[in-house]
């Protein structure tokens, strides 16, 4: 397995709402190859997850593995299989979209020849071509969002952790990274991607986590959702299995 | 390098704080060495060359003639109009810049054969809130003097009195020749301080943005996921930062090396203020060392940058830097700081201090490496400390654990910093002043205003934590059960303490005579010795409040109270005891007291730890300071600053270590750390 999650708890505190969980006992496991989906409405806990996951979290209680590394105990090992895209672009307004490349490809230690034959092909796939030597701060939202996503994948990582990916994205950008995923799933990447939209979960993921409040309310297949809720089609699954924790916790 | 190389492309790019550090900069040299003298030069002139109004009771033009008689009024740029009564001429509408008033009439005489004149007396009425008037009061004074110099000459020729003059200076090195090259002094007293502020325009904004600016905008999270250690990303940071400090220093520096060559030639009655003279040699030495200000201020912006949440948080940071930076810098040109090897290691204060010494001339390479070394290990250190604080959860995402939760596992490090380092800081600003201005009423507001009140609102209001248990405001118990047994010994144990204080004392006093002198000194500044010496109970009474029984209060709630409750739990025993009694020797701010102060600490400490109470601690600490008032009372009866006998000492040791002993079985009953209780 790439990815195991085991028991993952996360509390928070805030003034106003006290203790809490933004993770309660979250396990699920992701194989090569494989694409899981985080479904959940803001404020679920998905992000908390992928931040974890991605070592920059400690965990409250539970573990997480990454082909074999502790993330906790071997963050570094862990990071080197990891490659991270965050909700928010976080971009270098100043930097050109290729110095991005070659600045986050250098500090993943990746050697000067293969970082210029990555960051041409990732321009070419993500159809960026045209933005090489513009400044990150004079881009779309979309076009930022695709430099995110390549500068995340510069090392070539195991697992890709895609935080919102679509978010931002107009129909057209969207459909290059949709097609991006596939790809990179094509090439035996393992890849988590957290999302509110149905169909994206729907088009792009093998399996697919439900979560809400914090808890991871059903995994699995979407045939398997179907079943296991009665539900059509994952909206539906996902109202069912919502409203199921809701009548549960009244 | 790459993150080095990444930080400094980002800065040099952002054209809205380079190009406004750079303008100023290059202008700077300019407008000091060159603009400046310019226009000062033209307003000199103008006070020198300025007709005044001026109008003289009585209207007698020969009074003028006679008053100055090598200088004709008229010569003299003076216009003398008769004036009506003198209470009006003080009226701004009447159009005069002055009015001069002989008040009694000129009295001539005979001294030895030669006829002399009496001056009469003068009055001069001028309106200070018109420069104008200002100007023209200062012009005629200086007159005066020389007519009065004028005089004395003509007494000293025509009648052979010598009147008693101003002593004449010459002034003179002495110290031989400065084998480097000199600064003039213009510049040696206000480079250092233009240079630090050049490098601070550098630094705040490359740094806000390297640490915070990231984490606002959600690059830092990325980073930090990258393989990139956390020591290389700070590195690269500080290399940058310090590097952002240093153009524009070098580009100021250099600008008064260049201005030199094009100051225009002043005039004699302004020749020295502005003079920028900077040879090759000391330019150079001078751009060697702004590398360390510029290493060691980038290490204190990033590591403010790291702890602040926000950029608007950060730039609330930087005041309080500014203060610290310059304050050594004006130290320094105030010629208050001598340079030597515990100066040299002191961060700020080293470079500022060398930077003083080579613009005089005198280069001392041994300290200029042992600055250099100091300012690396500074950032090395700074590193160790801050790199990791980039990665911390509740600064990345703003989070927070409950107080609860963190009162559980005590780990309040953070806070106890921040109480410490405010108290530290108002004990040295704020309790000066008040003892100074109100003496004993100001001890009593040091304590409650420095001591109590800020303690009090961290806990109370900021961590909303429960008072009374983490203060241990409870009965002592031994064994689970009340005891007012350790009072009596805590009170026993004060003579320990008092004897072991009084022996230090007088091994200190024999080793270091100044040191007696010292203390009287601070006992007469704050009125301790004129109270001693009054025998009214009432002024004795209000002595033990303010002296005794306040601190024991106060001290006792900040440190055995608040500052022990917050420590983490994980800490031992001994730890806890050692790190409570350093901080309170500390406090205290005397280096000869911290020993004995520090001991007393470590008992007290002990003490609360044992029985689970700050009660019995409070009455040790009344007794320990009332029965030192009560021998320094008796002694200054005695004879002023006597110290008591041996024997005597020895006694109160003897006396003390039994009751010490029995707080210790005391201790042994109840086991250990049972004082600090859970909030569950």
């Amino acid at each position: 397995m790439t990815l195991v999650v085991n028991h993952l708890k996360k509390r928070f505190y805030d003034p106003g709402r006290g203790e809490f969980f933004a993770c309660d006992d979250i396990s699920f496991e992701v194989a090569k190859g494989e694409i899981f989906g985080l479904l959940g409405p803001n404020g679920a806990g998905k992000t908390t997850t992928l931040r974890i996951i991605s070592t920059i979290l400690k965990a409250t209680e539970g573990s997480v593995t990454v082909c074999g590394h502790d993330v906790e105990k071997e963050p570094e090992a862990a990071r080197a299989l990891i490659g991270f895209l965050s909700s928010t672009s976080g971009l270098y307004e100043r930097l050109t979209v290729t110095e991005i490349l070659q600045y986050f490809g250098r500090l993943c230690q990746v050697d000067e020849k293969t970082l210029a034959e990555r960051i041409k092909r990732l321009l070419s796939s993500l159809q960026l071509e045209p933005f090489a030597k513009a400044r990150c701060g004079s881009l779309s939202q979309g076009t930022r969002q695709k430099v995110a996503i390549a500068r995340a994948i510069i090392h070539e990582p195991e697992l890709m952790i895609l935080d919102e990916p679509a978010n931002g994205l107009d129909v057209l950008a969207t459909q290059v990274m949709h097609d991006f995923v596939r790809e990179s799933k094509a090439q035996g990447k393992s890849i988590v991607l957290s999302t509110h939209i149905m169909g994206e979960a729907e088009k792009l993921c093998d399996r697919i986590g439900i979560i809400n409040s914090g808890r991871l309310l059903a995994c699995g297949t979407l045939d398997e959702l179907k079943q296991q809720t009665g539900g059509n089609n994952l909206e539906e699954v996902f109202i069912s299995l919502v409203q199921d924790k809701d009548l549960m916790r009244s | 390098m790459i993150v080095f190389l990444k930080e400094l492309l980002e800065a040099l790019r952002d054209f809205r704080s380079l190009i406004p550090s750079m303008i100023v900069a290059l202008a700077i040299g300019p407008i000091v060495t060159i603009i400046t003298p310019r226009a000062l030069e033209g307003e000199v002139k103008k006070v020198f060359f300025e007709k005044y109004t001026v109008g003289m009771t009585p209207a007698d033009k020969e009074i003028w003639d006679e008053l100055f008689p090598d200088m004709k009024h008229q010569e003299f740029g003076y216009k003398v109009i008769a004036p009506p009564a003198l209470p009006d001429l003080k009226d701004a509408s009447q159009g005069l810049d002055i009015v001069v008033h002989f008040d009694e009439p000129r009295v001539t005489g005979h001294v030895m054969g030669a006829e002399y004149t009496k001056a009469p007396v003068i009055e001069v009425a001028n309106d200070n809130r018109k420069p104008q008037s200002q100007l023209a009061g200062l012009r005629l004074g200086g007159a005066l003097s020389v007519q009065r110099e004028l005089l004395a000459d003509k007494l000293k020729a025509e009648a052979g009195i010598d009147v008693i003059r101003p002593t004449h200076f010459e002034s003179g090195v002495l110290h031989g020749a400065a084998k480097w090259g000199t600064a003039s002094p213009f510049l040696r007293a206000s480079l250092p301080g233009i240079l630090l502020f050049m490098a601070f325009l550098g630094t705040i904004y490359p740094a806000l943005d390297a640490i915070t600016g990231e984490r606002q905008r959600g690059s830092l999270e990325l980073l930090l996921v990258t393989r990139a250690s956390r020591r290389s990303l700070f590195f690269g940071k500080l290399m940058a930062v310090t590097v952002c400090a240093y153009l524009p220093c070098f580009v100021a520096l250099s600008s008064f090396y260049v201005c030199q060559f094009f100051q225009p030639p002043l005039a004699e009655i302004l020749p020295l203020p502005f003079t920028a003279i900077l040879p090759l040699d000391c330019f150079a030495w001078v751009a060697l060392l702004i590398l360390p200000i510029c290493l060691t201020l980038a290490c204190a912006a990033l590591a403010l940058s790291a702890f602040a949440r926000s950029v608007q948080q950060g730039q609330g940071y930087f005041l309080p830097l500014m203060l610290i930076t310059f304050l050594p810098a004006m130290l320094v040109t105030d010629g208050a700081v001598k340079l030597n090897a515990a100066v040299c290691m002191t961060p700020f204060l080293n470079c500022l201090a060398l930077m003083n010494n080579i613009l005089a001339g005198d280069v001392q390479p041994g300290y200029f490496i042992l600055v250099v070394v100091s300012s690396v290990v500074f950032a090395l250190g700074c590193a160790y400390v801050v790199a990791p604080v980039m990665e911390r959860e509740e600064l990345l995402f703003s989070l927070e654990e409950s107080p609860h939760r963190r009162y559980v596992t005590g780990d309040f490090r953070r806070e106890v910093f921040f109480l410490l380092t405010l108290d530290f800081v108002l004990m040295f600003y704020l309790s000066q002043a008040l003892i100074i201005q109100a003496k004993l009423w100001g001890i009593i507001m040091t304590q409650l205003l420095v001591v109590f009140l800020p303690a009090f609102v961290l806990v109370k209001v900021w961590l909303r934590l429960p008072i009374t248990k983490l203060a241990a405001l409870k009965t002592p118990r031994v064994s689970g059960k009340p005891s007012f047994m350790v009072y009596i010994w805590a009170m026993g144990t004060s003579l320990f303490s008092v004897g072991i204080s009084l022996a230090f004392l007088t091994i200190v006093n024999k080793l270091l005579p100044g040191a007696q002198a010292l203390g009287e000194k601070m006992s007469k500044s704050i009125g301790l010795t004129d109270s001693l010496n009054t025998s009214a109970p009432q002024t004795i009474a209000f002595i033990i409040f303010a002296l005794a029984l306040m601190p024991a209060l106060m001290e006792e709630f900040l440190f055995r109270g608040v500052v022990l409750g917050l420590l983490p739990r994980k800490y031992s025993t001994r730890l806890k005891v050692i790190v409570v009694g350093t901080l309170f020797g500390l406090f205290h701010m005397s280096t000869l007291r911290f020993f004995p102060t520090a001991a007393l600490g470590c008992v007290l400490t002990y003490l609360r730890l044992s029985v689970g109470s700050i009660y019995p601690g409070i009455l040790l600490h009344f007794c320990h300071n009332a029965l030192t008032l009560s021998l320094s009372f008796l002694l200054q009866k005695q004879k002023a600053g006597a110290m008591p006998e041996w024997q005597m000492i020895a006694m109160m040791i003897t006396i003390g270590t039994v009751c010490l002993l029995m707080l210790l079985r005391l201790k042994a009953d109840s086991g250990p750390d049972r004082g600090i209780e859970q909030v569950d």
